[in-house]
């Protein structure tokens, strides 16, 4: 093992020093590791598997059409990183929290970039923590990790999935992207047999396999523009497509510089002169509404339409009622 | 135990590779668990580092490395690499969503700066366009003032704005440890103002601003147990009914549990609350559909929000 390393690094370090582009045959002279006697389609063979590794860990090799590499520096070698003190401080509380987390998809690509980075960020212990997903985050992170990977190289897979009536059935899916939602990880796919873009919850996933048969080459394409974050909804977001509407909601002033985080980036937001903010999102469920405009409180009034404005203050009665 | 990979091992040496500097003297052990490896593996790995150099591999062209008594040595600058190498794209990806987790998205200056100086290829916008890992909006100075805080042990003077409260409330805290659950950052500190440990959600941190004044109190990493912004134990408990149409669902009300399930279809649970204005808040939301049966100060500031909520 100590000699592919060992010739890895080699490599590496004699593609750094070159100072005008060299060809292959060059290389297998004058690295170390590569066997004098080995044929050229062999020696081929190992050059072109170390050039992947050595782009995999962050060098940027190119080739012309002569047939010669080059390393190019300006980009292999990173700029200095110049952060402040309170900048590196959540760098590192980011990434000690991941780290500790089981449902984090990258640990070890994570690790590998902050000791790359870590001159630029203080590596002082600081206690953090996280868990992302509370359903059995080990095992989320893991599919995480390879759903995410099927999406960016755009593989199909095969999983079985136990829908929210306990029923499991076989799908072939097209994975277009993840997301992170209350404590859960979502998969936003294209179902093959239904021809439909669909939400999955990745904890009702299992028996997940990938495509390998051809690596290197794209299963499919995602639709233009598409956007995971279009499929992140808020509470009151969930219901039938006809039941959808458009809600008004207002923040008082001494509320309303909490409307941008409680929008998670969702609708419209205006501020006025006074400091209230208007809120303008899409929604499905006035009652769902009227929850979150209660549990955000005080301070939030929904202002339109007005069916949920009835609903909201009907609610209330009834809670007067059952407690007055 | 995994079999040793030349590919990690590789991997591992390049990420050190740009950090190595002259006269530089380092536990292989610290080096190790920040790389997530053992020490021996780490040792092993390093004894091929200084074996590698370039032709025609004198002693100038070699890495001058050396490890002796658990310590890595490095004696003179490293021919032809001149820095950190930078990010691969697997490697930017999980710092992106590292960063992003914790607020910080790819249009934030300190992403944008990290990222542009270690992976200046990376699309930080595109992957946010495949993977979301936001979990939280918060204001990312916040976060980095709480987070250099409790790393330098620096009191914190905050702007709170607690549940079911209509304005911030001033205080200063001793900031222990941050830590994410359930789609928020909270930071567990020693509150001065309330003489006690008390967990703040990040997002509800108006403002923040460093004192200046260091404090040496340890109260809450020492704990063994994880750091939760739910755990039930010692708090009072609210019984609450819930009607047949709103079912009863533990996610909702964390560390509540069903007593009876009554012949009407009603629910009767036991739900812990460490704050009163939390418990009415959720409440009230039911709009009707869950019932505060005691203690009575719960059921009382479930009526007095729900009348305020009506104006």
């Amino acid at each position: 093992m100590s000699e592919a390393v060992e010739r890895l690094l080699n490599l590496a370090l004699y593609l750094a020093d070159a100072r005008e582009p060299v060809t292959a045959a060059r290389i297998h002279t004058e690295v170390a590791g590569y066997p004098a006697d080995q044929d050229e389609a062999a020696f081929l063979r190992m050059f072109e598997r170390d050039k992947e590794q050595l782009r995999g860990a962050g060098f940027i090799i190119t080739g012309d059409e002569s047939g010669a590499y080059t390393l190019d520096r300006s980009r292999t070698f990173a700029a200095p990183i110049d952060l402040t003190a309170e900048e590196a401080a959540a760098v590192r509380a980011a990434s000690t929290a991941m780290l500790a987390d089981p449902s984090f998809p990258y640990p070890d690509e994570l690790r590998l970039a902050l000791a790359k980075i870590s001159s630029g960020v203080d590596t002082d212990a600081l206690p953090a923590a996280a868990r992302l997903a509370d359903e059995d985050p080990s095992r989320q992170g893991a599919i995480v990790a390879e759903l995410s990977s099927a999406a960016l190289r755009g593989k199909r897979l095969t999983c079985a999935y136990t829908n929210s009536y306990g029923r499991s059935a076989p799908h072939q899916l097209e994975p277009y992207g993840l997301f992170l939602h209350d404590g859960r990880w979502y998969l936003v796919g294209r179902d093959t047999a239904l021809d439909e873009v669909r939400t999955y919850t990745v904890a009702r996933i299992e028996d997940l396999s990938v495509d390998g048969s051809r690596p290197a080459t794209r299963d499919f394409e995602r639709p233009e523009g598409f956007d995971v974050r279009r499929f992140v909804r808020l509470p009151f977001q969930y219901g039938a497509p006809e039941a959808e509407f458009v809600a008004e909601l207002r923040f008082d002033s001494a509320s309303a510089w909490r409307a941008v985080a409680l929008s998670d980036g969702q609708g419209e937001i205006s501020e006025t002169n006074d400091g209230e903010a208007f809120w303008r999102v899409k929604a499905f469920s006035e009652s769902r509404l009227a929850r979150f405009v209660l549990e955000n409180g005080p301070g939030i009034r929904i202002i339109s339409p007005e069916s949920a404005t009835t609903v909201l203050r009907e609610g209330l009665e009834e809670v007067v009622r059952l407690h007055g | 135990m995994a079999r040793p990979n030349s590919s990690d091992s590789a991997r591992r040496l390049i990420a050190l590779l740009g950090q190595l500097t002259p006269g530089m003297s380092v536990p292989v052990k610290g080096l190790a668990e920040s790389l997530g490896t053992t020490e021996a593996q780490l040792a092993d790995d390093l004894g091929t580092l200084c074996v590698c150099g370039i032709a025609p591999y004198g002693p100038d062209q070699m890495l001058d490395v050396f490890v002796e008594d658990g310590m890595l040595e490095v004696y003179t600058a490293l021919p032809a690499v001149r820095g950190p190498i930078s990010l691969s794209p697997s490697e930017a990806q999980a710092l992106a969503a590292a960063l992003a987790a914790a607020g910080f998205s790819a249009r934030d200056p300190l992403a944008r700066r990290l990222l542009d100086a270690a992976a200046s290829s990376f699309d930080g916008e595109a992957l946010e366009q495949t993977l979301r890992t936001t979990i939280a909006t918060h204001e990312s100075t916040v976060f980095e003032i709480l987070a250099a805080a409790a790393l330098g042990r620096e009191a914190v003077s905050i702007s709170y704005q607690s549940e079911g409260t209509a304005e911030p409330s001033d205080r200063i805290i001793e900031p222990q440890q941050l830590f994410a659950e359930r789609g928020a950052w909270y930071v567990a500190a020693w509150c001065r103002t309330a003489d006690g440990i008390r967990t703040f959600r990040v997002d509800r941190v108006r403002k923040a601003t460093a004192t200046g004044e260091h404090f040496d109190r340890v109260t809450v990493v020492e704990r063994d147990a994880a750091p939760t912004a739910f755990a039930p134990e010692g708090l009072p408990v609210a019984r609450l009914r819930f009607a047949a149409v709103e079912a009863f669902v533990s996610r909702d009300w964390p560390g509540g549990h069903v007593v009876s399930a009554e012949e009407d279809g009603t629910t009767i649970a036991d739900v812990p609350f460490s704050g009163t204005e939390w418990i009415a808040r959720r409440v009230t939301g039911r709009l009707g559909r869950v019932e505060a049966l005691a203690p009575v100060h719960v059921r009382d500031a479930v009526a007095t929000a729900a009348r305020a909520e009506l104006g």
